[in-house]
């Protein structure tokens, strides 16, 4: 009920806005009709009031403060303004946007500068990282192979620069290197035909160019110690590359892909 | 206020400028808004001065964050006055200028050249100040600066409705004072 009379007290006021007589539109509602006039009388003896209008000498003084103020506010440094330009005015959304792409771009750049970093480097373990989460969002079985080839081969890349720049053989990324290439192998045996002896077979390749890159790296190695894990590390590339040709040239692989599986 | 789509586009286009500092735009603004401005303090301030002043100071914090103003530009301006009107009350330590016993006194020595039913300025004053600020708001808005509902819901930031709820409620108080004071 109250709720309605609100209502039609708004109404009332916008008819007497539009000059149709107070009687006139009281008759309309003669439920409320006692109770309207006394709130339209009120309204129009407040209206009646006369305004109380600024003095000249306060509009003067306000003009004048104005210009202080915009002299004030021209001289402040432009690139103040400039940041504010560019922060304040867009929506939410845009500033999300934006702190989003910001976000994104440092991580992006962070990534990229953490691939060529080495064992020791600041950025080394967010490459390690980035790896890691790499390999965990990958679902695909022949993806994962992928990825265990590229990371052995990146340790072996690693071993390199690290063995040129510190004159020192890093057995960590040596052990590294081929744990990724015998991880890989077992990726790959559980692979279905024809991924399989694709991968088995780049797998071979690697192995065999491991093995040489290893061989040139021996004359750089001074430690009897690093020598000695050197040429145990190529040995087993090489008994791996061996092993694995064999086993293409016979056509039996290890693992459960193919009509050729072997499995004793 | 933008009451038609010209004067929307006038006062845009007067905005657009006045965002860029330009010294005639601005201008252009305090002179249309000053007097609304002015009255809104005049309602609630004890002097006239103090009412010129905070209006004063109303548009020296326009021209100092036009540039990054966004939205409709009278609540905007209203906000700022609002937010003067709280620190100067802070500063003189209560919420109202007049007291209750200041409003039950004899009408002041101008209204006599009224007729009896017209109301002094002086007056509708003493008696917004027995208003809640919201009330008081909405019947400054409405009756003496003529707003529509829908400016007004913006100013206030509250929903069309609610200003019909707030304008009958201000009303019936204010009838009652009249009738109180025999007027």
């Amino acid at each position: 009920m109250k709720k309605r009379i609100e209502e039609l007290l708004d109404i009332c006021l916008q008819k007497i806005k539009e000059g149709i007589p107070v009687e006139e539109i009281l008759s309309q509602y003669p439920y409320y009709a006692d109770e309207l006039k006394e709130l339209l009388a009120t309204a129009k003896k407040i209206k009646d009031v006369p305004l109380p209008e600024p003095s000249n000498i306060g509009m003067a003084s306000c003009l004048v403060r104005l210009g202080e103020a915009l002299q004030l506010q021209k001289q402040k440094p432009r690139k103040a303004r400039i940041s504010r330009l560019l922060y304040f005015p867009f929506p939410a959304w845009a500033k999300a946007l934006v702190f989003a792409v910001i976000i994104i771009f440092i991580s992006w750049g962070t990534v990229t500068l953490s691939a060529n970093s080495l064992p020791g480097d600041l950025l080394y373990p967010m490459k390690f990282m980035t790896e890691k989460v790499k390999f965990f969002l990958t679902a695909n079985p022949g993806g994962k192979v992928e990825l265990r080839l590229i990371y052995s081969e990146e340790r072996m890349q690693e071993l390199v620069r690290h063995l040129d720049k510190r004159r020192d053989l890093n057995t960590e990324l040596l052990k590294a290197m081929l744990d990724e290439a015998t991880l890989a192998l077992e990726h790959i045996s559980r692979l279905p035909d024809p991924a399989g002896p694709v991968y088995f077979s780049r797998l071979q390749y690697l192995n065999a160019y491991q093995k040489d890159v290893l061989e040139n790296l021996k004359p750089k190695v001074t430690s009897p110690q690093q020598k000695e894990e050197l040429e145990n590390a190529i040995r087993l590339c090489g008994n791996r590359t061996q092993w694995m040709s064999r086993m293409r040239i016979k056509g039996v692989w290890p693992g459960k892909w193919g009509p050729h599986c072997d499995r004793r | 206020m933008e009451t038609d789509n010209k004067g929307k586009t006038h006062l845009k286009q007067i905005l657009e400028k006045a965002r860029r500092l330009d010294e005639i735009a601005l201008d252009t603004l305090a002179r249309e808004y000053y007097p609304i401005i002015f009255r809104y303090f005049h309602y609630r301030t004890k002097t006239r001065e103090d009412a010129e002043d905070l209006t004063g100071e109303v548009f020296v914090r326009v021209v100092g964050s036009i540039e990054t103003q966004k939205g409709d530009f009278v609540a905007w301006l209203f906000r700022i006055a609002k937010n003067l009107l709280i620190d100067y009350y802070r500063k003189r330590g209560k919420l109202k200028e007049i007291s209750l016993d200041q409003m039950a006194i004899e009408p002041s020595p101008a209204s006599y050249e009224y007729e009896r039913d017209t109301l002094h300025p002086e007056d509708i004053k003493k008696m917004l100040n027995l208003l809640t600020d919201e009330q008081k708001e909405v019947i400054t808005l409405k009756f003496l600066e003529d707003y529509s509902n829908k400016d007004i819901a913006k100013i206030m930031n509250k929903s069309i409705g609610a200003v019909k709820a707030l304008q009958f409620r201000a009303l019936s108080a204010l009838r009652d004072i009249l009738k109180k004071e025999g007027q």
